[in-house]
């Protein structure tokens, strides 16, 4: 009877229950989500109705509500300009991250003479930098990707240089002794040891990536959520403007989630 | 010896000298006409800055004050959030998420916010400096706070330490480290939460200068007013970082990472 138990088996009833942690990351984040998303409207309904707060100052949650589903369709469209202009600008940072992080690893000098630059360049907000940017890329989606693409490289470059070298020496010689050259070494075993350095660092750029995106957009007026916004506050638009707020919010706050449950997913299979 | 000081030296000289090298390139491509208009020559930028300091200081002033201004207040809320949190854990998971929300609200929405509440206004933009930086502080502070192990908190109480004891001799050393990571990471963050005030309405700031200078294509001014954003914050950077140096010494190196 209790044979499973002894073995050291956890009793079925328990084991039914029993999520993976990316899934239990994942609802946990959600759910937080919708949770404060629900208590913020219901307390912001409370508070109009006690203090009579004028609609010009603070639209209710109905009326944020139906703008959010007269403007279902613009706003969906910015959310998905926004998002794709973040995922190729997080796309091309890291194609060009692991080229230059693989450069790196192979000349020793070139590692030497550029990574206190980057280390420094990394503390500089360098969102301050977007205007600048705008004025020599030009406006609309192709520059939205650079912006991305140039604001999460320092992150992202400086987290794979990290996993590239995460190797233990013993393996390297192990590779060394089996005859493996550079490529078969970068290819075998660098390359599978950086990936979750390589997610970590999409983490760590992930909720600043979709703040780039919608800056971008801000300062060039290319059609994504930022845009859209900065349109609503002009036209007083506060209802629109609040429901862009919400969905704004939610996006980043879930790509967040999205980039924490692969990178654990990727650590797990790693270890 | 003059071995062991060259190799002292280099983790200087390469970059410096890598510096040096690029900056001479852009100089000479910009000289020889093979840049975009809106690339001006380093000597340029650099005499931009001399010649016209009395714009940039005027502009400088109110972003460095709003922005250091932010991110004490910051600091200060932070700090007692997490000390709240610290003593009344069953409050950490509703703080967390709700930071972890707040922080999610794209800066860039929540100008216009504050703007509609507070007005075109300094208080606007020292919150928004203050909301930028204050997850950032949050997390790591309460990191820091629960860094001490079980059993160092145990030798306490088994050697009848008061908790003011143990939070001056064991809590608050182990949680710095943590606390300085934070402020790294916040005080650049505090000038953009600044800058991004000024975007959206100021009379005076770096904001203000560049985003003008922008719409009027004024390319030597917006790289100028770039360069000086940057150094104010390279410069809150580096004086939080030898504040760290000077609080720190002594401890081994890779406490908090």
């Amino acid at each position: 009877m209790t044979a499973a138990v002894q073995a050291g088996h956890p009793p079925p009833s328990a084991s039914r229950l029993v999520l993976s942690a990316p899934l239990r990351l994942l609802l946990r984040r959600t759910g937080g989500l919708a949770l404060v998303l629900a208590l913020a409207l219901a307390l912001l309904q409370a508070a109009i109705t006690l203090f009579a707060i004028p609609p010009y100052l603070m639209p209710g949650p109905a009326a944020i509500l139906a703008a959010l589903a007269d403007n279902a369709g613009s706003i969906a469209h910015g959310t998905c300009f926004t998002i794709l202009c973040t995922l190729a600008g997080l796309a091309v940072s890291s194609v060009i991250s692991l080229a230059g992080a693989a450069l790196f690893v192979a000349l020793a000098p070139v590692r030497q003479a550029f990574m206190p630059l980057l280390l420094v360049l990394r503390t500089v907000p360098l969102i301050a930098v977007a205007p600048l940017l705008i004025e020599l890329l030009g406006r609309g989606a192709g520059n939205s990707i650079a912006i991305v693409a140039f604001l999460t490289f320092f992150q992202i470059m400086l987290a794979v240089e990290k996993g590239l070298r995460a190797p233990t020496t013993s393996r390297l010689e192990l590779m060394l002794v089996c005859g493996a050259g550079f490529w078969q070494t970068l290819w075998l075993l660098r390359l599978p040891s950086a990936l979750p350095f390589l997610f970590t660092g999409l983490r760590i750029a992930a909720s600043s990536a979709i703040l780039c995106a919608m800056f971008a957009e801000f300062l060039s007026g290319a059609p994504g959520l930022g845009e859209q916004i900065i349109d609503a506050f002009s036209t007083q638009d506060f209802a629109r403007m609040w429901a862009l707020v919400i969905v704004g919010t939610s996006v980043s706050y879930l790509f967040l989630t999205a980039t924490m449950v692969i990178e654990k997913i990727t650590a797990r299979e790693d270890g | 010896m003059s071995r062991l000081s060259w190799q002292a030296a280099a983790p200087w000289v390469l970059p410096s000298a890598t510096l040096a090298v690029l900056l001479a390139l852009w100089q000479s491509a910009a000289s020889a006409g093979m840049l975009p208009a809106t690339v001006p020559a380093p000597t340029a930028i650099a005499v931009e800055l001399v010649t016209n300091r009395a714009i940039y200081w005027y502009h400088l002033v109110p972003t460095a004050l709003t922005a250091i201004s932010g991110y004490l207040l910051a600091i200060g809320i932070a700090l007692a959030a997490a000390l709240t949190v610290h003593h009344v854990r069953s409050l950490e998971l509703a703080v967390l998420s709700l930071g972890s929300c707040i922080d999610s609200i794209p800066i860039i929405a929540l100008a216009p916010v504050l703007t509609i509440w507070m007005g075109v206004a300094l208080p606007t933009r020292i919150t928004l400096a203050m909301i930028i930086c204050l997850f950032p502080l949050l997390a790591t502070a309460l990191r820091g706070l629960h860094a001490p192990s079980d059993a160092a908190r145990a030798l306490f109480r088994v050697l009848a330490a008061s908790s003011w004891q143990q939070f001056r001799k064991l809590t608050f050393p182990a949680a710095l480290p943590y606390f300085f990571h934070g402020l790294k990471i916040a005080a650049p963050l505090a000038v953009l939460g600044t800058l991004v005030g000024e975007w959206t309405g100021a009379e005076q700031g770096l904001g203000v200068l560049m985003t003008g200078a922008m719409l009027n294509l004024e390319i030597l001014q917006l790289w100028g007013s770039v360069c000086v954003t940057c150094a104010l914050a390279s410069l809150l950077y580096g004086v939080v970082a030898l504040i760290e140096y000077f609080a720190l010494r002594g401890r081994p190196a890779g406490e908090a990472e």
